[in-house]
């Protein structure tokens, strides 16, 4: 029964038939839907400026006019998130993304060409591997100033080469299967092999790696965030409470939806 | 036997330590330049007095001529001086490297003791209030930002604690300010900073435990043991325990980079004065020889526990040894 659907339809099928998954599929949807109308809620619904200073009504508790309160400088909370919120989630995607495609393409090449190319590869995934990456950024981030995208850039190219290792060893399984050999056997080229015949075999370790990556990477961000701005001056409980439980709601989020992204892709877990 | 097998792992560790150098040099050279910490802001100085400097420093070299000139250095143990106060840059990092083992060394060993019992107690009690309880407990520790959880046991157990007159813990530094050999204050100053560090870790190491341990509980040697009459509780703590428990030493061993990152993390929070505190203070002044210093240290002391897991696997699990 099962053969008559293919791999993909039926992990799809199996990832909507999980109830957390989805609920936490949501929940990242959600965010991520509030996160790209920001400027819209924030700024059309709430009428909140998340930079507008207002010193006469710094630290109120949540209220009508701001319905989460204000921080020290007297700005809006809510829209403070909103706005954090797309820096979080984009540096987050973005820099997994990057270090997805960019380890692929490493992995999937070194797998399948081997010989020196993968060594050498595989030596400097090694030396990545081994260098403490939130270490390193502190260092970068006081050193110059990042933005999100510069930040992002960094971030994955400390961090594409767990995935290159993951997508070459799945590649080796595959590389001497009789449908790559007949495949080239026909005259097609490496390149044509390569995305056709392994690349699809291979999708399924990216896809997990890359939805289990973005939780990782968005407590990176926040870590370093928190670093940048210094050990906050005393701070009303609810400022600590606020952002911190967004981010803990996020990476949760997004580690329950990878868990079950995880179970639903990974043919060994049938 | 052993032996061979830990100096050719040691070999293997070179090139390794090498790559990690000059990666750390090309992005901290790229991204500061021939920066001289204090000298392009001092008004008193001319512009040539300042290019002066820094061809004494040798920082208007070629890349690959500093890289090199540094890396000799290295190898007489000479890890050069700061460029913010002249001392050695191994004396800056030997002074506060004893406050980060100290910190680790008790959250690793904090994690593992709770990790182990929660792991197998998830797996031998499956499908119980107890499994799920340690399920619950580490899907949520991997999400937790390790610096709000300082904060948030700061405010707790510092501020609130001493509101409310009861006895508090406190809120930063590694000991009494009024009495640095007093031993009972280092161990209350140790225990926030080592709860927050040690509980990521707990969470993806019980979760761990409890997969292998599950792994383990299903192989044909247990169910012999059992068949013959051992008792569950034996059979755990002879057979089943130590097999589960071996691959979380090479766990440990990769998670030694994340390990030192957050580490710095929570040193920043608590005012913890060791090598990452150390840093941060110093990449804000744009001390590039201390930094590469506290890079290549850092480095030396993730290769290192490779290693030793490595080597510490293959006494626990002869069948590595090959």
């Amino acid at each position: 029964m099962r053969a008559s659907r293919g791999y993909w339809e039926e992990s799809w099928r199996r990832l909507l038939r999980n109830r957390a998954g989805v609920a936490s599929g949501a929940l990242v949807l959600l965010l991520g839907a509030a996160a790209l109308a920001a400027p819209v809620i924030a700024g059309l619904v709430l009428r909140q400026d998340p930079l507008s200073q207002d010193l006469h009504a710094t630290f109120q508790g949540p209220g009508p006019s701001h319905l989460l309160g204000t921080d020290n400088l007297g700005r809006d909370v809510l829209a403070r998130l909103l706005y954090g919120g797309r820096v979080s989630l984009g540096v987050g995607f973005l820099s997994v993304a990057l270090a997805t495609t960019v380890g692929g393409v490493v992995g999937v090449a070194a797998g399948y060409y081997g010989g020196t190319a993968d060594d050498v590869l595989m030596r400097l995934v090694d030396v990545l591997l081994a260098i403490p990456g939130l270490y390193l950024l502190i260092l970068v981030g006081a050193v110059v100033t990042v933005n999100a995208v510069t930040l992002s850039c960094l971030i994955a190219f400390i961090g594409w080469g767990a995935l290159a290792r993951l997508a070459r060893a799945e590649v080796l399984s595959v590389r001497h299967r009789d449908f790559v050999l007949a495949a080239r056997s026909i005259g097609a080229s490496d390149l044509r092999v390569m995305l056709r015949h392994i690349v699809p075999n291979v999708l399924h370790v990216a896809i997990v790696a890359a939805s289990l990556g973005v939780g990782a990477v968005i407590l990176l961000e926040a870590a370093l965030d928190f670093i940048g701005l210094g050990v906050a001056a005393p701070t009303p409980t609810w400022l600590v409470v606020l952002p911190g439980s967004m981010i803990f709601l996020s990476v949760l989020a997004t580690n329950l939806f990878g868990n079950a992204v995880r179970d639903a892709f990974d043919p060994r877990l049938r | 036997m052993l032996l061979r097998y830990a100096a050719r792992r040691l070999l293997a560790a070179i090139p390794v330590l090498l790559g990690v150098t000059i990666i750390t040099f090309l992005i901290l050279r790229l991204t500061s330049g021939g920066f001289v910490p204090g000298l392009e802001l001092n008004p008193s100085l001319r512009t040539e007095d300042v290019d002066r400097i820094r061809h004494n420093l040798g920082l208007d070299a070629p890349l690959p001529l500093q890289y090199l000139t540094w890396l000799a250095g290295l190898l007489h143990g000479d890890f050069g001086r700061s460029l913010t106060d002249g001392q050695p840059v191994l004396d800056h990092i030997l002074e506060r490297l004893p406050n980060t083992v100290e910190l680790t060394l008790t959250a690793v060993v904090l994690a593992v003791l709770i990790a182990i019992p929660l792991g197998v107690a998830g797996a031998l009690r499956r499908g119980t209030i107890v499994d799920h309880l340690t399920t619950a407990l580490s899907v949520a520790g991997v999400a937790v930002p390790a610096f709000w959880l300082g904060l948030l046991l700061i405010l707790v157990f510092s501020v609130s604690f001493h509101a409310w007159g009861l006895p508090w813990l406190p809120s930063g530094g590694a000991f009494d300010p009024a009495d640095e050999g007093d031993v009972g204050a280092r161990l209350l100053h140790l225990v926030m900073p080592a709860t927050v560090l040690a509980f990521g870790y707990l969470a993806v190491w019980s979760r761990y435990t409890r997969s292998s341990m599950l792994e383990v509980l299903a192989q044909d040697y247990v169910r012999t043991a059992l068949a013959k009459g051992m008792s569950g509780r034996r059979m755990v703590a002879v057979h089943a325990l130590r097999n589960a428990v071996a691959p979380l030493i090479t766990l440990i061993g990769l998670e030694l980079p994340t390990l030192v990152g957050g580490a710095a993390v929570v040193e920043i929070v608590f005012g913890w004065p060791g090598i990452g505190q150390l840093a941060l203070e110093r990449a804000l002044d744009h001390d590039y020889t201390t930094l590469m210093g506290l890079a290549t240290f850092t480095g030396i002391a993730v290769v290192a526990g490779n290693l030793v897991a490595d080597v510490l696997y293959a006494v626990v699990d002869p069948r590595i040894r090959l």
